[in-house]
């Protein structure tokens, strides 16, 4: 290894660092007692559910089939008929901005607080 | 290496033998089990085969082989829908490291080489993740592991390039002239 190797090494971890230090500012600002799980089909918005409630959740798309459990006070998919099973095994979400994503059923969820500032520029 | 200078048949010829190395490597990486910490992850071994040819190929070669290898893979072990993320990872991450391998030998390594090659692989993947969830702020949240896990990987990944870098000129290199 060579000296620019290390410094390729020492500035990706930096940015990596930096993208994280500010990821987790703008979590802390958005202090909510209500949480939402929001369900994005193709981008889109499909629906919006209580993370306190419990309940089980079936999205058949034209892609397939995601299945979505909100049991205590957390979000998770418990069944998807995709190959790689990626958001299955992904963890409960439960904090503000945690999300899963499906990539090949293009279905993702995502944890929003109730009548929050809207956070997402770009996806608007 | 003068490699370009050989027929073109022969240049073929191995190339189609690095993409099948590739496409093994690809399989078999599906055995390891490496996705702890994001689900998902991987090792991305089918990386050695690209830095081995960037040494022997000229870059419309190396793009060939990528192009090639995540088609099949996607055919052979993955789906239709995988087929784009892979893509995008692939033809950034060549891209990045045909970029570094114009830097000068003795001012980056191999293992330089393989490190930006796989922080461009998964940078591919993010853009990806932002165009089909819509959000580029989502896609950002996966972001710093994904550059963490790329470092540890393209450490690993050039290491082992440069293990197998002399194995596989001698016998690319003899046989042939």
């Amino acid at each position: 290894m060579k000296k620019n190797d290390l410094i390729i090494i020492g500035s990706g971890l930096l940015i990596a660092l930096l993208v994280y230090l500010i990821m987790a500012v703008g979590q802390k600002s958005l202090e909510t007692d209500h949480l939402n799980v929001e369900v994005y089909v193709d981008g889109e918005l499909l629906e919006v559910l209580p993370l306190d409630e419990d309940g089980i959740f079936t999205y058949e798309t034209e892609n397939g089939r995601n299945v979505l459990e909100i049991h205590d006070h957390k979000a998770s998919i418990i069944e998807a008929t995709c190959p790689d099973q990626i958001c299955v095994s992904s963890s409960d979400i439960f904090r503000p901005n945690q999300n899963i994503v499906c990539l090949p059923f293009r279905f993702h969820v995502l944890v929003q607080g109730e009548g929050e500032v809207e956070f997402d520029a770009i996806s608007q | 290496m003068q490699f370009h200078n050989k027929l073109p048949l022969r240049r073929m010829i191995i190339l189609g033998l690095l993409i099948a190395i590739a496409l093994v490597l690809s399989y078999f990486e599906r055995f390891i089990p490496i996705s702890f910490a994001v689900p998902g992850i991987k090792l991305g071994l089918a990386n050695v085969v690209t830095l081995l040819a960037i040494n022997l190929y000229r870059p419309k070669d190396v793009y060939f082989l990528v192009v090639l290898r995540v088609i099949l893979a996607s055919i052979f072990i993955g789906s239709m829908m995988s087929l784009w993320y892979s893509m995008a990872g692939g033809l950034l991450s060549a891209t990045g490291m045909l970029l570094m391998s114009s830097i000068p030998k003795d001012k980056v390594s191999i293992v330089g080489i393989s490190v930006v090659g796989a922080i461009c692989h998964n940078i591919g993947q993010i853009i990806i993740v932002s165009i089909i969830t819509g959000s580029a702020y989502v896609a950002m949240t996966y972001f710093p592991i994904l550059v963490v896990s790329a470092v540890v990987a393209g450490i690993f990944i050039g290491y082992v390039a440069k293990a197998t870098k002399p194995y596989l000129a001698r016998i690319v290199l003899d046989h042939i002239s």
